[in-house]
Formats: C-alpha cells, structure tokens, sequence
C-alpha cells in the first residue's frame, strides 16, 4: 500500500509513455480508414479517375499531363480538405476538453491524422499504376500533333502521389495554425486556381509560364522550342514541338515538394508542443532543399 | 402570414447579424478580387470569382446557436433565407463590382449563374454542414476541367444561362427540402406512427 502512495504521479499512462509510436500508428491506421472512406476524399477520387479517363480524348500531350501530376490536383485537393476536417474534428465537434482527459496527447492526435496522408499517397501511387495501363503509357502517349510520343519517367510519375502527400500535410497544418473551416477550401481553391493559370491545359489556359511552374505543387516538366507551348492548345495551327521532358529537374521538384510536406508536418506537430530546437533542425534543411529545388531549372 | 413574419424578423436583425461567421465574409470576397486580378480572361475571371463568392454565402447558414432556437416560432426556412437576406445586399454590390471590374460580358446569364451556384452551395451546407460548401464549389470548378463534360467547361460561355438556371432549379428546390422546419416533419409522420400498432395488430390476429 506504501509503494502505491510513494510511487510517482505520471499524467500518461505506461504503454503510452513507453511506446508513442505504437500508439501513434494504432491512431494512425484508423484516421488513415476513416479518410480513405470519407465522401469528399470518395468525390475527389472519382472526380480524377473520370479526369484521367476522358484526358485521351483532348488535344495531344493531354493523357501525359494529366498522369504525371495534373489529374491528380482533384483527389490532393479531397486530401487537403479531409485531413482538415479531421485535425479540426474535436474543434467542430467542441470535444477539445473531453479529449484532454485522455492519456494521448495533442500531438500524437496530429501525428495520426499526418500518417494518415500517407494513405492518401498510398492510394494515389496505385491510381498511378491503373492510369498508366489504362492509358497504355507503357507503350507511349501521344504529346504532338504529328504523332509525337513519350514515355512518363518514375520521377514524372511521382509527383501525384508527392503532390497529394504535401496536400495533406497541409491540411494538418492549417487546421492547426489557422482552424477555421472555410480556410481549407479557400487554400485549394487558390492552389488550383493558380496551377491552372500558371500551367493548366485546354481549356482554362493558352500556355505554360516556365518561370513560375517549379513553384508550383504540379510543376510542368516540357522544355518547348521557341514559340511552342505544351500541351497542345486548340489546333495544329498552335505548334507544340517538345524537345524533352524535363527528369532531372523533376527529381529535384520531388525533392522540393517533399521539403514542404516535411516542414509543414513539424508546423503542425509543434504547434502543441513546441519543441523549438526540432524546429529549427527540420525547417532550415527544408528551406535550404526549397531553395536548391527552386535554382534547378531545365 | 408575411407581414407577420416581417416584423418577428425585423427585430431580430441586429442580433442575427452579429452571430454571422465573419472571416469568411471578408476572405471569400477577397480571394474573389485576387482572382479577378488575374491577367486573363474577363468571363472565366468572373465566373471563378463568383464561385468564391458562394462560399461566403454557404457559411451564413452555420448557426452557432441552431440548437438553442431550434424550438422558437419562426420556421427553420425562415431563420435560414433571414441569415442569408442580411448578406445578400452586401453580396449584390460585392458581384456588381466584380462585373464591372472585369468587364465580363453577358452580365445578365452570369447573374443567374451565380444565383444557382449559390444555391446549390446553401442546399449542401444546409443538408450536411457548412464543411460540405467547399468541396461542392471545388467539384464544380473541377468539373470545368473535364473534357467530355462540355456544357461545365469554364471557358465556355455558350450554356451559361442553361446552366446557370438548371443549377439553380436543382438548389432552390433542394434548399426548400432540407429547410423544412422539424416540427412540420414530425407532425406529417405522427399518423404513421399512431397506426403502426394497430398494423401490427392486424397481422397478429
């Protein structure tokens, strides 16, 4: 009896305190299930299955856009509204209190809803997969007007699944820094917004502003001849001569959008602990890759 | 009946209006003129800016004290075309000056447009929350990407009217559904449930 009053008051239990990332991954899995189920993130699969489906029937080099990173903006969108949703999930329901009396923290709640984005990325690498026997890419899309055709690279393939990992983290993090439910989809609606203005194809845009699409979470990978624009616009009468896609500058994209999905995932984790030597040695590595990343032009 | 009901609501304006949300009353109108910003085409400028501008609108309908009123005289329909009516005014001049800063043509369709996207934003958060107002405008801006769908094209002005009126047909009718106030509900299911025994009853004799 004298050992269990002398023994020393811990505010989380044993198993917890012992092994958070057993608990976190317990956590994990279930906001993983509940976002692969969640209507929006549903919407937003199908919204870019039917995107990439009906791509083969718009003007060239349409199909290979849209495999490499552009039909993925719909389900990244879905992703970043989803784990949102979720990190705001005791806010809207008022249960912040309620969930204070349990032995699992703030963070480890955000940390779960951050691995669940990794099942978004998941999913989205075996959309990849489908889109690309579906299309046929193995034997070559077509992205000219005179029966041009090209093989997407892995690093191409990549940036769906990069691009819906950074989404989702970023959810996380507005939801943490920023919580309040109409911010969400102002952010995406602002992201596809200037994808489209910046790099979209037909119909929204005329052309590619190779200057700014390497800011972009969808960065275009075509270096165009002069006067050529790519994907094609309209009509042969607009050219779109590519002299190569662009794989070695995609990599270092990847490496860009990974940076990001890293610095906002510390954002979002440390906005309840605040571990501020953490951050400092997770975001000055991310800037310095941001800012590599933004130097690597075709 | 309306006379009535105008002068419950007339005292109740102030009140309301301060319960509406207002970060999304200033940051929806704001995006709206950045996107009107843009250097590009005036049609698709206005038609992305009204797509934001029913964002603001959908957040009118979350009431932060909808359980507490929920048993007060006014209906649930009334409350909610309340809530929106004390914007609408605000929405008007924020749309006028949209059109006018980006000299978008057919102004008349693009209203009717804007009035049926904004219904069909309301119906979704009126149905399932204002968490649902986004991802419906976000379906509706991606399904302007989508090649096959050409009468939702962005770029496409040819069925603006159509669709515009189609969309708002769809809402209107929607909203009115899910506005029906749950007393009326309860009373339009009360005989079921009063001859559900004897049905039962019936059967076992």
């Amino acid at each position: 009896m004298s050992a269990v009053v002398g023994a020393p008051i811990s505010s989380r239990p044993v198993a917890y305190a012992q092994r958070p990332l057993r608990t976190i991954g317990a956590l994990g899995l279930g906001e993983g299930l509940r976002l692969l189920l969640h209507p929006i993130f549903l919407g937003g699969a199908l919204l870019t299955a039917v995107l990439l489906a009906s791509l083969p029937r718009a003007t060239p080099g349409a199909s290979y856009w849209g495999l490499v990173g552009w039909g993925f903006l719909p389900l990244a969108g879905a992703t970043l509204l989803v784990t949102n949703l979720a990190a705001l999930r005791g806010r809207r329901h008022a249960t912040e209190e309620l969930y204070g009396s349990l032995p699992v923290g703030p963070e480890a709640r955000t940390a779960s809803v951050l691995v669940a984005a990794l099942f978004a990325a998941a999913l989205t690498a075996v959309l990849v997969v489908a889109a690309y026997v579906y299309l046929g890419a193995g034997a070559g899309l077509k992205i000219g007007w005179y029966g041009e055709t090209a093989v997407p690279s892995a690093r191409e393939l990549a940036q769906g699944p990069a691009v819906v990992l950074l989404f989702g983290t970023l959810g996380v993090v507005l939801a943490r820094w920023l919580p309040h439910v109409v911010l969400a989809p102002l952010v995406v609606f602002a992201l596809l917004v200037g994808e489209a203005v910046v790099e979209g194809t037909t119909p929204v845009n005329t052309f590619v502003d190779h200057g700014k699409t390497w800011f972009f979470p969808v960065a275009n990978p075509s270096v165009t001849s002069a006067g050529s624009f790519w994907p094609c616009y309209e009509s042969p009468a607009n050219p779109c001569f590519v002299d190569r896609f662009a794989a070695g500058s995609v990599g270092w994209h990847l490496l860009y959008l990974s940076a990001f999905a890293v610095l906002f995932a510390t954002l979002a984790l440390t906005r309840t602990r605040r571990p501020g030597v953490l951050l400092a040695a997770v975001a000055g590595p991310a800037v310095a890759l941001a800012a590599a990343a933004l130097l690597q032009r075709p | 009946m309306t006379g009535i009901r105008l002068r419950q609501a007339a005292p109740l304006t102030r009140p309301v209006a301060r319960s509406l949300h207002r970060l999304p009353l200033i940051a929806c109108p704001a995006l709206a003129f950045g996107v009107a910003a843009l250097p590009r085409d005036p049609a698709l400028q206005a038609r992305l800016g009204a797509m934001v501008l029913c964002l603001s609108a959908a957040f009118l309908l979350d009431d932060p004290a909808r359980a507490t009123i929920a048993a007060v005289p006014l209906p649930l329909l009334t409350r909610r075309i309340h809530r929106v009516a004390i914007w609408l005014p605000a929405l008007a001049v924020l749309w006028g000056l949209l059109l006018w800063y980006t000299a978008a043509p057919d102004q008349g369709s693009r209203t009717v447009e804007l009035a049926g996207m904004l219904a069909i934003t309301a119906a979704a958060a009126a149905l399932l929350g204002s968490a649902a107002a986004g991802p419906t405008v976000l379906a509706i801006l991606v399904a302007g990407w989508i090649p096959s769908l050409g009468w939702a094209h962005l770029a496409d002005d040819a069925w603006t009217l159509e669709r515009g009126a189609f969309l708002l047909a769809v809402g209107v009718s929607a909203l009115a559904c899910v506005s029906v106030d749950p007393a009326r509900r309860r009373r339009l299911r009360l005989p079921r449930r009063a001859h559900a025994p004897a049905a039962s009853g019936a059967l076992q004799g």
